[in-house]
């Protein structure tokens, strides 16, 4: 073969060399791409699909929560929810920011603070206190500090038992009382 | 060679179409553009001039009437000037064979891969990105036969550079190689223009610099970041040094990918022994890369001036004129993004470089047979690196765009405290949390643990 042939040659390998690894990055973009598209819900991450608002906070996801406030579920309607420690096990009705305050979830609650959580009745200022009581600093002073509290908020005091259960019993006297 | 780029590139521009505003910049210049009106042109209001940026956003607005479609304007503005700059680069590069379509691909990958490219995508920040294609367009004006209008379309397009940032001014020096090196578009009177307009701006920046602070951003000094004000007290009488670090620091960043706003992160968990995928892809195809180009730069410099300019030693030079002013326009703080006028460069080297590795390697005689496939794993395993760092940059504005959302929802309650006297600010910024909180935000993918290690790169935090 001669000089210029062998060059030739030689040149289309290495092109191949190059151009390999970007074909098969290309390939592989592309399906992932179709698989995006295909199926938002398994290839896109964060798209947890949750049966409720509490499984959502639960699980620390806060567009997932978020969705569930989109969708028109009001921030303050009381959710079902149950721990083994924090209620016992038992299911109680307390509100969404009182079961992110509960389980650490700053994030969500800062996002309920910024949708509408209002603190107008006496079980949504139980959050904070539900924070100190279960050392989670941050979370209390957040909701301390941009929760629309009365300025002289004081913790109820609370059942003995379990300490969610304690403050869904506060919902269940207000509404004996037809204080809210 | 376009429709092989073409996936990466529909990605990236729908994911950052997708990628919703951030509430911690964008309120903050919309009020800015609502209580400044007219004084973008103001050198005395802060030690940065940006006016066409400001100039955009007004014009946007107040032209359309409508904030929704200000902002659909300026996204579109983001999503156009990075794949405007990709079209351009290839427009530029011209393959001819296969072997320089493969390599033209490759150097493609190299500049949405490099970290001055990716930076600059950060949403609305698009001040640098939007120099970006004038400069390449500048460099094509120049590197070919002038026409009538050619000049004049120079010097307006450095205006606009200049305009929106003034990392601009990278384009005078590239301006000057062109001309010094005989580059066909460049006349004396156009390097003559963009001197004088250098000099004049640069005099009309000092004049008013007497309240411009020492150190104004945070900076990362080897492995942690200080602020301003510890800068003051430890470098304060002497700040040269730090001005120097952040320099260097620029310049590194583009080479080699670190350090990465002055920090040395990859370096750090090297010493730790953490060292994650991605930043292993960053520094085999860095170091490969970069070694090829000075190798490369070393052939092709020697023979410069004598035997006549080449338009490889003319790339060359311009590279290393783009990368040094880039640097030095970086000395108050130092950015990955501050780099983004040399990534252009570094690309078009990156070209010139490897296809003078294929070529030299194709002409070897059979002896050299070994030497031959070790050029051929090395070329595909730095393609390899650099097109999986593309794919990164795709799904770092992924991550940017959740982390956004995330600051929408986490960020309204704080801010409304913090802010509850600006009425303005406010009223933006509740006007667009529908967009920062929408379901249709793009999302990063659910990549297997490797993958996503593979390909991520750090994203700024909120």
């Amino acid at each position: 073969m001669t000089a210029p042939v062998v060059a030739a040659g030689r040149e289309r390998t290495l092109a191949w060399a190059l151009a390999i690894p970007a074909v098969l990055v290309t390939v592989a973009l592309v399906a992932v791409e179709a698989w995006r598209l295909a199926a938002p819900a398994r290839a896109q991450a964060g798209y947890r699909i949750h049966g409720s608002l509490g499984e959502a906070i639960a699980n620390d996801d806060v567009r997932g929560a978020f969705d569930f406030v989109r969708r028109g579920q009001d921030p303050n309607a009381l959710i079902p929810v149950h721990d083994p420690q924090l209620t016992g096990g038992e299911e109680v009705f307390v509100p969404p920011i009182v079961w992110a305050a509960a389980a650490d979830r700053r994030a969500i609650v800062l996002m309920l603070l910024g949708t509408g959580a209002t603190f107008a009745r006496g079980i949504d200022r139980a959050a904070p206190c539900v924070a100190d009581r279960l050392g989670f600093d941050e979370v209390a002073r957040t909701l301390r500090r941009l929760g629309p509290l009365p300025p002289a908020t004081t913790c109820p005091d609370l059942a003995p038992g379990p300490l969610l259960v304690g403050v869904a019993r506060l919902a269940t006297m207000s509404k004996g009382e037809g204080a809210e | 060679m376009l429709a092989a780029c073409a996936p990466l590139l529909a990605a990236l521009g729908t994911s950052i179409w997708l990628t919703p505003y951030p509430v911690n910049e964008t309120v903050a210049v919309l009020e800015d553009v609502q209580r400044t009106t007219g004084s973008f042109f103001d050198p005395t209001l802060r030690s940065w001039y940006r006016p066409l940026y400001f100039a955009t956003w007004y014009w946007f607005w107040n032209g359309s009437g409508s904030l929704d479609v200000a902002l659909a304007l300026f996204k579109g503005l983001q999503v156009a000037a990075p794949l405007a700059l990709a079209v351009l680069l290839i427009w530029q590069l011209r393959p001819r064979s296969l072997l320089e379509a493969a390599v033209a691909w490759c150097a493609v990958a190299v500049l949405i891969g490099s970290p001055g490219f990716r930076d600059n995508l950060e949403v609305p920040l698009l001040m640098t990105l939007v120099a970006m294609p004038p400069t390449l367009a500048v460099w094509m004006l120049l590197t070919r036969p002038a026409r009538g209008w050619s000049g004049l379309a120079i010097l307006l397009l450095t205006i606009v550079a200049l305009g929106y940032k003034e990392q601009g001014l990278v384009i005078a020096p590239v301006v000057v190689v062109a001309w010094w090196t005989r580059a066909p578009g460049a006349s004396s009177w156009v390097t003559a223009a963009h001197v004088a307009v250098t000099l004049a701006y640069l005099a009309f920046r000092l004049a008013f610099s007497g309240n411009w602070p020492v150190f104004e951003q945070s900076m990362g000094l080897w492995f942690r970041i200080i602020e301003p004000s510890e800068a003051l007290a430890r470098f304060g009488a002497f700040p040269y040094w730090m001005y120097a670090y952040n320099v260097l620091g620029t310049i590194l960043n583009v080479l080699v990918g670190e350090p990465s706003a002055g920090l040395f992160a990859i370096a750090r968990d090297v010493a730790h022994s953490r060292l994650q995928p991605w930043e292993v892809v960053y520094l085999v195809g860095a170091i490969s890369l970069t070694g090829t180009i000075v190798w490369w730069i070393r052939r092709v410099c020697p023979g410069l001036g004598r035997d006549g300019w080449t338009p490889e030693g003319r790339v060359a030079i311009a590279f290393v004129a783009s990368l040094l002013a880039s640097g030095v326009l970086s000395y108050h703080y130092s950015r990955d993004r501050l780099g983004g006028m040399a990534a252009i460069f570094y690309a078009l080297a990156a070209y010139e470089a490897l296809r003078h590795v294929a070529a030299r390697a194709a002409e070897g005689s059979g002896a050299a047979g070994r030497r031959f496939a070790l050029t051929g794993a090395f070329l595909a395993v730095l393609a390899l690196t650099w097109h999986v760092r593309a794919v990164g940059t795709l799904e770092w504005t992924r991550r940017m765009s959740e982390t956004n959302t995330r600051g929408w929802l986490t960020q309204l309650a704080p801010r409304r405290e913090e802010f509850a006297g600006r009425h303005t600010y406010l009223a933006i910024m509740n006007h667009m949390s529908r967009q920062g909180t929408s379901p249709d935000a793009v999302r990063p993918t659910n990549y297997p643990d490797v993958v996503q290690r593979t390909l991520a790169a750090p994203v700024p935090q909120q």
